[in-house]
């Protein structure tokens, strides 16, 4: 029995869409204004950091840093994580990742919701 | 606040949760020399002797570093008692200066003789004393047998003013480095490269478009050279020389101003280059220019690995 990650194609898949979905993240309305002034090459990293995580990958996120990652933008709620997630699943959708894989992304990104949010 | 006890140098440190070794040292008096303090430059380099290296401190470290169990003071936030010393002469070297010239106003030609190898566009860190180095990026190909860079000289800089002022021919300075990614590759040979600075920046790129040149790019090169509204483009010369050597290259100057200086750079590259999927992107210069463009030629579909960025960010002093 395959992981998530290992279904998904491992750090070779985290690279393929890392592109894709924060060209999506940055083109979206509704929560691009949060990367206003970022510096690009950081943002890159911990997108792939972020995706390796929900696509169940080794990774080195506790939920200390997603609080304290997020802790200074002002207005954060779930909206915006739920625009995230829905940019996350139309990015594995152009990868052609299965939808229950792509269920499965999403849980895992849910899961750390209420630590992006901190409460 | 929590805060922790490890060793540095021998010595008792106290780190508050949350903060870098290079934060706590400098709170407390303790001198470790620094330049970027984004965890690029590499001046604050230091060697972790016991204990586990956090992840995070070498994440920009070639293999050869990490293995070394080299850290960067600037990213490293220790969680348990480690011990830690300033790295010494082990990764630096001395240089003789062979070359020491004004080519602009206020911008220094620096040639410098070594055996450390290098691309033109990394950089390397040039050090005054024990506790005070700048990064400057190379100009020069490893081919010219020479480390060439080119220094601006800045009314509070420490190093810049001390290269310009007090080095001379015959000077032998120490270095550090070279080290930084932002060079030319032959993987990117079939793809067109789109390069874009202001300043000294410019310098870096020149190498970067000569380098690309003598391995037989095949592609083509588009160079957009920035300069200040009513100053005279440095190093527009030579580029000229380059057009005229190949088809492949075209370069172009555009003015900016100095309150939105990437405003009409980014308007030209939305509208000369609506697609720049499978395009290689070199920015250097102004971090205004380099991060407003970052973002541009992203999101008209270079790839995040195919833009290529000076990393240096001007803090203030």
């Amino acid at each position: 029995m395959s992981t998530l990650f290992e279904r998904l194609g491992g750090e070779g898949a985290v690279d393929a869409a890392v592109d894709i979905f924060y060209r999506k993240v940055l083109t979206d309305d509704r929560i691009s204004h949060f990367f206003e002034g970022v510096d690009m090459a950081e943002q890159a990293k911990k997108q792939k950091a972020f995706l390796t995580m929900v696509f169940g990958g080794p990774n080195n996120y506790s939920g200390k840093d997603l609080r304290a990652g997020h802790a200074h933008l002002t207005g954060l709620d779930d909206s915006h994580v739920d625009a995230v997630v829905e940019n996350l699943g139309g990015t594995l959708q152009e990868l052609g990742v299965p939808e229950s894989d792509i269920a499965e992304v999403a849980a895992i990104a849910n899961s750390v919701r209420d630590d992006v949010l901190n409460r | 606040m929590a805060s922790l006890s490890i060793q540095y140098g021998g010595e008792p440190l106290a780190i508050n949760a949350g903060e870098s070794l290079l934060d706590a040292a400098l709170r407390q008096d303790v001198a470790i020399a620094n330049s970027c303090r984004n965890g690029v430059c590499q001046t604050c380099l230091v060697k972790v002797t016991a204990g586990a290296v956090p992840p995070a401190a070498q994440k920009s470290l070639s293999p050869q570093q990490r293995k070394q169990n080299f850290a960067l003071a600037c990213q490293l936030k220790p969680e348990l008692a480690i011990e830690v010393v300033p790295l010494g002469a082990e990764a630096q070297s001395s240089a003789e200066v062979v070359g020491h010239e004004l080519i602009a106003e206020n911008i220094l030609s620096l040639k410098l003789k070594t055996t450390l190898p290098w691309e033109a566009g990394q950089f390397v860190s040039v050090w005054k004393d024990q506790n005070t180095a700048r990064p400057y990026s190379i100009v020069s190909r490893e081919e010219d047998g020479l480390i060439e860079c080119h220094v601006q000289k800045h009314s509070q800089g420490k190093v810049s003013r001390w290269l310009h002022d007090d080095v001379s021919l015959g000077s032998v300075v120490t270095l550090s480095g070279p080290s930084g990614s932002c060079f030319y590759d032959a993987s990117m040979s079939g793809k067109n490269l789109l390069i874009i600075g202001s300043g000294t920046g410019m310098g870096a790129l020149y190498g970067i478009a000569r380098e690309a040149l003598a391995q037989r790019h095949q592609g083509a090169l588009a160079v957009y050279h920035g300069t200040r509204m009513g100053q005279a483009p440095y190093l527009m010369s030579e580029f000229t020389a380059l057009m005229g050597s190949t088809d492949q290259l075209q370069a172009s100057v555009f003015n900016y101003r100095p309150d939105n200086p990437s405003d009409e750079i980014a308007k030209l590259v939305k509208r000369e280059y609506p697609s720049l999927q499978n395009w290689c992107v070199f920015l250097c210069g102004s971090p205004k220019i380099v991060q407003s463009l970052q973002r541009q030629c992203f999101l008209q579909g270079a790839s995040l690995t195919d833009i290529h960025s000076d990393p240096f960010i001007t803090r203030p002093l």
